[in-house]
């Protein structure tokens, strides 16, 4: 009976992603391997506390946001959005996730620079960055689209991007994808599901 | 004496000023104004605001000016297959009788190369210039970002 209401939940996200009425789902390319029951592609980047990878929290529930420091509105927005989220759950469930960021504009957004920006949203979030290279492979593989969007005065160059939120289970599986300005009370769901997930498997 | 006279004058200016204020608040109305609060690391912000037409024509907002930033300018966000793009706007226009509500998402006055970090208990204060001539001051509350759903407690 569970189960069977959360399948319905998450076919009716699906059809709502792709009814167009909000943006394009992030599996934009021909590639299939970034799908809800697939396994989330693994990746390996620098916080400012060293190298971090997704399977390091194997038995958690992640939530995956990509963005830069100086995004003016939409970064901030799901941040905050996600960040309320965490914090109106109940402890034991927050201490089954972990929210990561990962930056698109690694010259300006160094490992240090992350921690100060993420630990005005939330104390757990976790900050990553990398070489151009290393982030080009792993928005590709979660189909992030972005790209820079020149200003006259270049100190003011802003990114345009996707901007999803990935939830991956405790057995390292894409769960389900959610827009930026989904409501906390959509994030809050979508976040205890994660956490349901394991107990389920566990049993 | 010269004191005297000047404050005067002063006074008299702040008088014919008067009435062209009480005019202008009969063409529009600002409200739920508030500059977002900077997260420590970022240089740029936004300021979001309710936008009342009370007039039956259009009013185009077409510049907002602060000495909070070095660079200011109106911009949209807009969704081109799924990636947000910010677009400069020449102008945002308040429909006739009409409401527009700056939000994030959305319309708004984007605040590049800001001179300190903004902190909620901070104000902001700038000055909205309209089509025709009509400018209008505004002093803003810097605030957390709260989105609607937030607030609304859905
Ligand atoms: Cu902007």
């Amino acid at each position: 009976m569970k189960y069977k209401s959360y399948a319905i939940l998450f076919s009716s996200l699906v059809l709502i992603m792709l009814s167009g009425c909000s943006p394009t789902e992030p599996a934009t390319t021909s590639n299939n391997s970034l799908a809800p029951g697939k396994p989330a592609p693994n990746f390996t980047l620098q916080s400012n506390q060293g190298p971090i990878s997704l399977a390091d929290f194997k038995g958690k529930g992640v939530v995956l946001f990509f963005g830069y420091t100086n995004c003016p509105d939409v970064c901030p927005t799901g941040l905050s959005s996600l960040t309320q989220a965490l914090k109106q759950l109940p402890k034991t469930t927050q201490q089954r996730l972990q929210p990561i960021f990962i930056t698109l504009d690694p010259t300006v957004d160094t490992p240090a620079r992350l921690a100060e920006y993420l630990r005005y949203f939330h104390s757990n979030l976790i900050g990553l960055s990398s070489n151009q290279q290393t982030l080009e492979q792993i928005t590709q593989a979660y189909h992030v689209v972005y790209k820079r969007q020149p200003q006259p005065n270049s100190e003011f160059d802003f990114i345009q991007h996707t901007a999803y939120f990935y939830f991956i289970s405790p057995t390292g599986k894409l769960s389900q994808y959610l827009p930026h300005q989904s409501s906390i009370e959509n994030l809050k769901q979508a976040l205890t599901m994660l956490v349901k997930t394991k107990q389920k498997e566990l049993i | 004496m010269k004191m005297l006279i000047s404050s005067a004058l002063l006074l008299s200016s702040l008088f014919i000023a008067t009435p062209t204020l009480a005019c202008d608040d009969h063409k529009l109305e600002i409200s739920d104004s508030y500059v977002r609060e900077m997260p420590p690391a970022s240089k740029n912000t936004a300021a979001y605001m309710q936008l009342k037409n009370t007039t039956d024509k259009p009013l185009k907002l077409l510049e907002v000016q602060s000495d909070i930033a070095k660079k200011i300018e109106l911009h949209n966000i807009v969704n081109v297959d799924g990636v947000l793009k910010m677009q400069p706007q020449p102008y945002i226009e308040i429909a006739a009788n009409n409401s527009l509500i700056l939000k994030p998402g959305s319309y708004h006055v984007m605040m590049m190369g800001v001179k300190r970090q903004l902190k909620q208990g901070e104000e902001v204060k700038m000055t909205l210039k309209f089509e025709g001539g009509m400018t209008r001051e505004l002093t803003a509350p810097v605030q957390p970002i709260m989105p609607k759903s937030a607030k609304a407690g859905s």
